[in-house]
């Protein structure tokens, strides 16, 4: 047998979730069984074809013990660089593809005496094995989940159907929102998790302190790296060969080096794994990232490329 | 005692260049990501392991209520590697939840249904660690955390299982010598935190050790310690061995947690001189260790004998 | 299990932004919360002061704390008896290090790990000792263990 860091898998059913939500049942291909994984993983799937060349990370929103299939749900994305749109208009029932071991960037809390989820859309999908694993456990949860309507809401029966109470939705055809004010009376011992677009994260997780949560009660799981509204592009200089690259407002140090050919190490992508961290000899870093301490950040000596950038015009990497 | 030519062919020997050695974390991926290696000395050390683990299985063994699912999968790691990687040795066979593993060498099989507590005699870990040469422990990881919550430890470079069970990986390596201070300890850790299943790691340690003793635990130190002093120009060479750990890194997908695991070899002083490479290399290196690094890798004591006794071999060449 | 060692020698940091401060004391540990006390009150901060002895039983402040609100912030001073005792209550009721100090008054008793026998030893400061169990001379690192709030006696060779 051969020990690889991907495993083969093939798109065994798709399943249309939602008008621009899909959902893809992946069964392994020469292995008798995928690795069980615990609530709050995501997977990387690798795609190659005819020039193609996709890497992009899902959260597995199936059941944690379940070891014949892994599920992913993408939304289609309007404004996508290219992953949802291959994945909805390309992939169907029988396409192989590789993807990762299960990765946990966003585990529960072992502390925690309740469980407290905010799903905004799509977001949903790494909540759903964290509640089973909870449920399993006898733990205390509860759910707060905001879609454009009901139709629109991915998983709305399953949810309804594996968790019996305290879950609660807000559908916003139906003029309700979902406000941070939920976290204002919680107990303590509550930890909080958010997981939707960015622009949630960043009200939810200040309303939080806010209300006096110590930050390691405090979880978010990035959906995707999304570009920086205000980036804008700069130049970048390789110390040891002497290259240099303009990178765009719109794209990533890490993608313009990685299409140079130039073999940087990188795993996640959205600055949480710190495994693409490059030196910086000289210019200021624009920090993105949540992998670099407060220190490493003042010292402007490390960047991570995957979302980092330049407050100045330049930055000489040693490399 | 002098060794046979294949403990020096299966000898890790852990210094690659003339680079002066400090600590650091001198981890690289693992290539072919196999948590095992059964060497020539298996049967040997397979049965000191069980001699310790029947006597003093409390020094040995230790876990908290909360690892069973990582003991499971570390099981279900190790019966996999090494079924597929020595199949005329091992043998796994699986009927759904039921399991039947074979060891050919020592001739035993363990019948269980997987994940199944009750179905064994003894827990998990404790059962699959009686298989292999290496020291096997588990790091849970919890709120961003790496704790030692299990562990079969027959083989340690002097430290306590039982007294470090429990704790953090900075208060785990409290005693090295600033390691937590310069910040080496927090880059670690994170790089630990960051561990991703089907991506193992590796690294190499060492020390020095009097004697060709794997177990050279703090709990017997009164019985053994002594023989540093034992040292002469005319024994160093038979009694001083370098210590090699060759160190595992595994992400356990299913709990989260870490399995980390220990293969110890040791090589006595005339038989690393033999090779003329690693002499010379040995000798740059340890001439130019600081007196805090000598002293955490047990050498301060006989410092002097064993740069004397490894000059003669260095004019000589 | 919260880190005792490090608790030992810190004095109170202030701590700004919850929402709620609760400060628990007896006679000795008084004087330790006072500077806590005047920024609370120069800031207008919402705060209750309590003596351990107030509570009659731990079951009786388990279910007290239990019923805070998450930005509650603990502060407590006092003998190292009723200091050790009121955290792991705390613990239980599910503050965590973020939101808890604790300051220790007077003398603590050290605690060694015998590493030939495993017995705690107790003992006032000392580098050497003698383990009451098995007899080994042993020397006193800081190698700490929260599990076992002591430290470890490491073997000194005859």
């Amino acid at each position: 047998m051969v020990y690889t860091s991907r495993i083969n898998v093939l798109v065994k059913k798709i399943i249309q979730e939602t008008p621009l939500i899909k959902r893809f049942l992946l069964s392994p291909i020469n292995k008798a069984a995928l690795p069980s994984f615990s609530g709050g993983s995501h997977i990387t799937t690798f795609i190659q074809s005819s020039g193609l060349n996709l890497q992009r990370s899902y959260s597995l929103c199936g059941n944690p013990s379940e070891t014949q299939l892994y599920q992913i749900a993408i939304k289609k994305q309007a404004h996508s660089n290219g992953g949802s749109l291959y994945w909805h208009n390309e992939v169907k029932e029988g396409f192989k593809l590789q993807i990762s071991y299960p990765k946990n960037y966003f585990p529960l809390s072992f502390k925690a005496k309740h469980h407290v989820f905010f799903a905004a859309g799509i977001g949903i999908t790494p909540f759903i094995p964290m509640m089973l694993d909870l449920q399993s456990n006898g733990k205390s949860f509860e759910l707060h989940y905001a879609a454009k309507s009901k139709i629109d809401c991915a998983f709305y029966k399953r949810i309804n159907v594996l968790f019996p109470s305290n879950i609660y939705f807000y559908f916003s055809n139906e003029g309700k929102r979902m406000l941070p004010e939920i976290m204002q009376d919680q107990l303590i011992g509550t930890h909080v998790y958010f997981c939707g677009p960015q622009s949630l994260i960043k009200q939810f997780t200040k309303k939080a302190i806010d209300y006096g949560y110590p930050k390691t009660s405090i979880h978010f799981e990035l959906f995707s790296s999304q570009p920086k509204l205000d980036a804008k592009p700069f130049e970048v200089e390789l110390h040891k060969s002497g290259q240099t690259f303009y990178i765009p407002k719109n794209q990533s140090l890490l993608k313009v080096l990685l299409e140079a050919g130039i073999k940087v190490p990188f795993s996640c992508q959205v600055g949480r794994c710190g495994t693409c961290a490059i030196e910086v000899l000289s210019g200021e870093i624009d920090h993105q990232d949540y992998f670099l301490s407060d220190k490493e950040k003042k010292d402007q000596k490390t960047i991570l490329p995957c979302v980092s950038r330049c407050k100045s015009s330049k930055l000489i990497l040693d490399y | 005692m002098k060794q046979l030519k294949e403990d020096i062919d299966e000898f890790p020997f852990p210094f690659k260049s003339n680079d002066p050695y400090r600590f650091s974390n001198n981890s690289i991926p693992l290539n072919p990501p196999i948590s095992i290696d059964v060497t020539s000395k298996y049967i040997e050390e397979i049965k000191l392991k069980r001699d310790l683990l029947k006597t003093v299985h409390n020094r040995c063994y230790q876990s908290t209520p909360d690892t069973y699912e990582a003991q499971w999968e570390v099981l279900n790691l190790v019966m996999h590697h090494l079924s597929d990687m020595y199949p005329d040795r091992f043998k796994l066979k699986k009927e759904k939840d039921h399991w039947s593993f074979t060891n050919l060498i020592t001739n035993e099989t363990e019948s269980f249904i997987y994940r199944d507590n009750s179905s064994l005699t003894l827990e998990p870990l404790d059962v699959i660690g009686r298989h292999v040469q290496e020291d096997l422990l588990i790091l849970m990881e919890k709120d961003n955390e790496l704790y030692l919550e299990a562990g079969q430890l027959c083989f340690p470079g002097r430290w306590s299982l039982v007294f470090k069970l429990g704790m953090t990986f900075l208060e785990i390596h409290q005693p090295i010598p600033e390691f937590n201070d310069t910040g080496l300890g927090d880059k670690i850790r994170r790089f630990l935190l960051n561990l991703e299943a089907g991506n193992p790691f590796e690294r190499l340690n060492w020390a020095l050790t009097i004697g060709y003793h794997l177990d050279t635990s703090i709990e017997t130190f009164h019985k053994w310690g002594h023989k540093q002093k034992e040292v002469t120009p005319e024994n160093v060479g038979s009694l001083v061995h370098l210590r090699v750990e060759r160190q595992k890194l595994f992400r356990l997908p299913k709990s989260n947690s870490i399995l980390f695991n220990i293969h110890t070899y040791l090589l006595s002083f005339e038989d690393l001189v033999q090779n003329p490479e690693w002499r010379s290399t040995f000798y740059d290196i340890f001439t130019n260790l600081p007196d805090y690094i000598l002293k955490y890798k047990g050498a301060y004591a006989y410092k002097d004998t064993l740069i004397e006794y490894l000059k003669k071999f260095q004019q000589h060449a | 299990m919260l880190d005792m060692d490090h608790a030992t020698n810190k004095n109170f940091t202030f701590v700004t932004g919850r929402r709620k401060y609760l400060l628990f004391t007896d006679i000795t540990g008084y004087g330790e919360i006072t500077p806590i006390l005047s920024s609370l009150d120069e800031q207008n901060l919402l705060y209750m002061v309590y003596y351990f002895n107030e509570f009659s039983s731990n079951h009786d402040l388990k279910t007290y704390l239990s019923q805070q609100k998450m930005g509650t912030y603990i502060y407590a001073s006092g003998n190292w008896n009723s200091i050790i005792s009121f955290v792991k209550t705390a613990e239980k009721a599910g503050f965590t290090e973020e939101e808890l100090q604790i300051k220790g008054i007077g003398e603590r008793i050290l605690r060694v790990f015998c590493s030939r026998c495993y017995a705690i030893n107790v003992c006032k400061t000392s580098k050497e000792m003698v383990c009451q169990s098995c007899g080994q001379s042993l020397s006193v690192s800081n190698h700490y263990s929260r599990r076992y709030d002591a430290y470890l006696g490491y073997t000194i060779l005859n």
